[in-house]
C-alpha cells in the first residue's frame, strides 16, 4: 500500500523537477495584457524607455502610431503621428531617445528647391504629440528631380547618448566622386560641427557600410573601396579593401585606416568605440570569396595617438567549424580538412560587435541565407502550374570572444535551425542581451532542441503552438546553458526576436504576436 | 434695473470670451504663419497641382482641335482625356507622308475623343518624362460620308513647367491606326489601307492647377 502511494509521488516530484529544469531560472518574466489588434498593426520599434514605462512605434498602412506602455506593460496612450504643416506632409525618419527626451526626425523633399531637408522636434511624452519646436538640421542637394535618388539620412547615438550623428548620403552620378555629409549635435540637439566630404573614389566604387559617433563627438565612417571596377574578385584576389575614416577636432582632422588582409576576403566587418578610447574593428574573412568564412580579424586603433594598437587574424579551426553538425557531416568535414582542403562556414553575417571593458571585443554572427524554390505541378488534365517559394534560413549563431591582444579567448556556436517559407523570417533570428559578463540569446526554437548539447541533429523551428521561445546563456568562459522561456501555445503568441530590445542593463522588452493577438513581456535577468 | 445687471454681466462675459477666442485663433494662426520651417516646406505647391488643362498645338496643324485634361491619380500615374472638333482642313500626318493617296482630303467637320494612361518612372506625375498608351478616335465628315480613325499609340515625352502655372509638353509616339468608312462602298474602300502605322509628334501647351 505504501509503495502504491510512494510511486505516484516520486513520478510527480520527478516531473516537477524535470519541468523546472527546462525553464530558465536566471530570468524573470513579467507578462503584459493580451491585446487584440489588426494583423497589419504590428510593432516596428521600441523607441524610448523611462520610469513611466516605454514607447513603441507601429506602422499601419503608411501611418505611424506611437504608443506608451506603463511599467505594468499596460497600454496607456496611443496616437497617430501626424507630421504635417500647412498641408505639407513630411516623411517619418525615426524617433530617438536622447538625454531622456524623445526626438522625432522627419524629412521633406522640396522639388522646387531641389533639396531634401531633415527636421527634428521633441515629442511630448505625456500627450505623444510633436512639440512646436521643429527645426531644420540638415539638407541634401539633389542633382535631379529624381524620386528614387533623393539621398538618405542615417542617425547614430554615441554610447553615452551625449552626441548625435546625422549622416547623409548624397545622390551622385556614377562617374562623379562619392560624397557624403555629417552633422554632429550635442544631447540638446544643438549642432557642434558639420562636414561635407568628397572622397577620391567614384560614386560606384565606395560603399559606406557603418557610421559611428563617439562620446567626444568624433565621427567614424567605415566603407568598402573597390579598385577600378565594382567586382569582389579580380584574378582570384580580393578587389576591395575596407577603410575606416576617422574625423576628429570638429571635422578638421581626418585619418584613414585601410583594413585589408592580403590574399583574404573580408566578408563582413563592424565598427565600435570602446571605453579605452579605441576604435574597435572586427569581422570575418574567407580564403575563397565572400560567401563563406574561415576566421575572424580584429583591429584596434588608439584614437588619441592614431596608432594601431592591435591587429590580428585567427582561423576558427576545424573543431569550431564541425560544431553542431550531424555525425555524418562532421566526419565528412573533418576528412576534407585532413586532405588539406579549405573548410569554411557558409553564409554568416556579422550581427554585432560587443566591446569588452578591458579593450577586447565579442563578435556575434548568424548564418543567414535565402533560397528560391520553384515547384511545377501537373493536374489531371495535364495543365502545369508553377509556384515559387522564398525560403529564409536563420541558423547557427557564432560567438567569438577576442582578448585585447587579439588572441581568441574562446569561440562557440549556438545550434539553431530556423527555416521558414514566404514570411521574410518574421519570427526568426534572435534578440541579444548583454548582462554583466554574460550574453543572452533569445529565439524561437523546436522543443526537441532544448537538451541539444552541440552535436547531432537539430530540429527546425515551426510556427506552431509547440514552438518554444528559448534563452541561451553564454557565460564569460563560453559555456552555454539553453533554457525555455515559454511555449507559444501557452501565451498565444510567437516571439518576434528582431524587434525585442534590451532597455536597461538587465531588462529586455519582448514582443510576441500571433494572428490578432499581441503581447509584450519584460524579461528581468539576474544581476 | 435689478434684472438687467445679470444680463449685462452675461453679455460682458460673452464678449470677453469672444475676445479671448479671437486672440487664441490669432495667436495660433500667427504661430502657423511664423513656423520656423515653413520656408523649407514652400515648394510652390509643386505637387499640389495635379491637374493640367491643355491644347494640342500639333493636332491643330492636322485639323483637329482637342481640349485635353490630365490628372495625376497616383505619384507615378496620370490619366489624360480629351475631346475636340475636326476643323475644315487636313495636313498629312507624319506616317501618311509615305501614302500617295490619303483618304482624308477635305474634311467638313466631325469630332474626336481620346484617353491616355501615363506612367512617370522618374518623377512624380504629372511632371517630366513619361511613357503612355493612347487610345484616340477621330470621326471625320467628308462629302457627307464618315471616315473613322482609331489609333492605339505608345507615346513618350516630357512635360516641363514653364513658370508657376504653364506646362509645355513635347514627345512622340508610334502605333497602329484602324480605318473604318461605314458610308463608303467596299470596292472604293479597297483603294485605301484599313490598317496603317502611326507616327505622331506632340506639342501641347497647358495650364496647371
Amino acid at each position: 500500500m505504501q509503495k502504491l502511494i510512494l510511486l505516484p509521488a516520486i513520478i510527480l516530484i520527478s516531473a516537477i523537477t524535470a519541468f523546472s529544469q527546462k525553464y530558465a531560472d536566471f530570468v524573470h518574466i513579467q507578462w503584459g495584457e493580451a491585446l487584440k489588434e489588426k494583423k497589419t498593426n504590428t510593432l516596428d520599434d521600441i523607441v524610448g524607455y523611462d520610469d513611466s514605462g516605454f514607447f513603441i512605434t507601429k506602422s499601419v498602412k503608411r501611418k505611424i502610431f506611437i504608443e506608451h506602455f506603463n511599467q505594468e506593460l499596460k497600454k496607456t496612450n496611443s496616437r497617430e503621428l501626424v507630421i504635417e504643416e500647412g498641408g505639407k506632409k513630411r516623411l517619418y525618419q525615426g524617433i530617438k531617445q536622447i538625454n531622456g527626451e524623445l526626438y522625432l526626425f522627419s524629412s521633406f523633399l522640396n522639388q522646387k528647391h531641389k533639396k531634401h531637408y531633415l527636421f527634428v522636434q521633441t515629442l511630448n511624452k505625456q500627450t505623444l504629440l510633436p512639440e512646436n519646436d521643429v527645426k531644420k538640421i540638415a539638407e541634401i542637394e539633389l542633382q535631379d528631380r529624381i524620386f528614387w535618388n533623393a539621398g538618405m539620412y542615417g542617425i547614430d547615438l554615441s554610447r553615452d547618448s551625449s552626441h548625435v550623428l546625422i549622416y547623409y548620403d548624397t545622390p551622385a552620378h556614377t562617374a562623379e566622386n562619392k560624397t557624403f555629409g555629417v552633422h554632429v549635435f550635442d544631447k540638446e540637439m544643438n549642432e557642434e560641427w558639420e562636414k561635407f566630404v568628397t572622397l577620391p573614389y567614384e560614386e560606384d566604387l565606395f560603399e559606406v557600410e557603418r557610421f559611428e559617433v563617439d562620446n567626444e563627438g568624433n565621427v567614424y565612417i567605415m566603407g568598402i573601396a573597390f579598385k577600378q571596377k565594382r567586382k569582389e574578385k579580380r584574378n582570384g584576389q580580393p578587389n576591395f579593401i575596407y577603410e575606416v575614416l576617422a574625423y576628429s577636432d570638429q571635422g578638421e582632422s581626418m585619418v584613414k585606416y585601410p583594413i585589408s588582409l592580403p590574399g583574404k576576403f573580408i566578408t563582413d566587418a563592424q565598427l565600435t568605440i570602446n571605453n579605452k578610447k579605441q576604435i574597435v574593428c572586427g569581422g570575418f574573412y574567407s580564403e575563397e570569396g565572400t560567401w563563406s568564412i574561415i576566421g575572424s580579424f580584429f583591429l584596434t586603433v588608439n584614437i588619441d595617438t592614431k596608432e594601431v594598437a592591435t591587429s590580428s587574424t585567427k582561423e576558427f579551426g576545424i573543431d569550431f567549424i564541425a560544431q553542431n553538425l550531424t555525425k555524418h557531416k562532421e566526419a565528412k568535414t573533418r576528412r576534407k580538412a585532413e586532405k588539406g582542403k579549405d573548410v569554411e562556414l557558409y553564409k554568416y553575417d556579422l550581427h554585432k560587435i560587443v566591446p569588452r571593458s578591458d579593450g577586447g571585443a565579442v563578435l556575434i554572427g548568424e548564418q543567414y541565407f535565402m533560397q528560391v524554390s520553384t515547384t511545377t505541378t501537373t493536374d489531371a488534365s495535364g495543365r502545369m502550374t508553377y509556384s515559387t517559394d522564398y525560403i529564409f534560413n536563420y541558423n547557427d549563431i557564432i560567438v567569438i570572444n577576442i582578448n585585447p591582444d587579439g588572441t581568441i579567448a574562446w569561440n562557440t556556436k549556438i545550434g539553431k535551425e530556423q527555416t521558414t517559407k514566404n514570411d521574410l523570417g518574421f519570427y526568426s533570428s534572435f534578440a541579444l542581451a548583454v548582462v554583466d559578463d554574460n550574453l543572452y540569446f533569445i529565439f524561437n526554437d523546436n522543443p526537441k532542441n532544448l537538451m541539444y548539447n552541440g552535436s547531432g541533429k537539430l530540429y527546425n523551428f515551426r510556427k506552431d503552438p509547440d514552438a518554444l521561445t528559448v534563452v541561451v546563456k553564454v557565460d564569460k568562459t563560453g559555456e552555454q546553458t539553453r533554457k525555455a522561456l515559454f511555449a507559444a501555445g501557452l501565451k498565444d503568441v510567437l516571439t518576434r526576436p528582431k524587434v525585442c530590445e534590451q532597455v536597461s542593463s538587465h531588462e529586455v522588452i519582448l514582443y510576441g504576436e500571433r494572428k490578432k493577438d499581441q503581447r509584450l513581456a519584460r524579461l528581468v535577468f539576474d544581476e | 434695473m435689478k434684472s438687467c445687471k445679470p444680463n449685462a454681466i452675461h453679455t460682458l462675459r460673452s464678449f470677453l470670451l469672444f475676445l479671448l477666442s479671437a486672440l487664441c485663433i490669432l495667436i495660433s494662426s500667427s504661430g502657423i504663419a511664423q513656423s520656423p520651417i515653413s520656408e523649407y516646406l514652400d515648394d510652390g505647391e509643386f505637387y499640389e497641382k495635379k491637374n493640367i488643362l491643355k491644347v494640342n498645338a500639333s493636332s491643330l496643324i492636322i485639323g483637329n482641335l482637342p481640349i485635353l485634361y490630365e490628372r495625376a491619380v497616383s505619384p507615378f500615374i496620370s490619366v489624360e482625356a480629351g475631346a475636340g472638333i475636326i476643323l475644315p482642313w487636313y495636313v498629312n500626318e507624319l506616317s501618311q507622308l509615305f501614302i500617295h493617296e490619303p483618304i482624308i482630303t477635305k474634311p467638313t467637320g466631325g469630332y474626336s475623343f481620346s484617353g491616355e494612361l501615363r506612367f512617370f518612372p522618374f518623377t512624380e506625375a504629372p511632371e517630366e518624362f513619361y511613357m503612355g498608351l493612347l487610345y484616340r478616335h477621330r470621326d471625320y465628315k467628308q462629302d457627307d460620308q464618315r471616315i473613322i480613325f482609331t489609333d492605339i499609340v505608345m507615346n513618350t515625352g516630357r512635360q516641363v513647367p514653364v513658370g508657376e502655372v504653364l506646362m509645355l509638353e513635347y514627345g512622340w509616339g508610334i502605333g497602329f491606326r484602324f480605318i473604318a468608312a461605314p458610308d463608303i462602298v467596299t470596292e472604293a474602300m479597297d483603294e485605301f489601307d484599313s490598317f496603317q502605322l502611326v507616327i505622331s509628334a506632340n506639342l501641347k501647351l497647358g495650364f496647371k492647377f
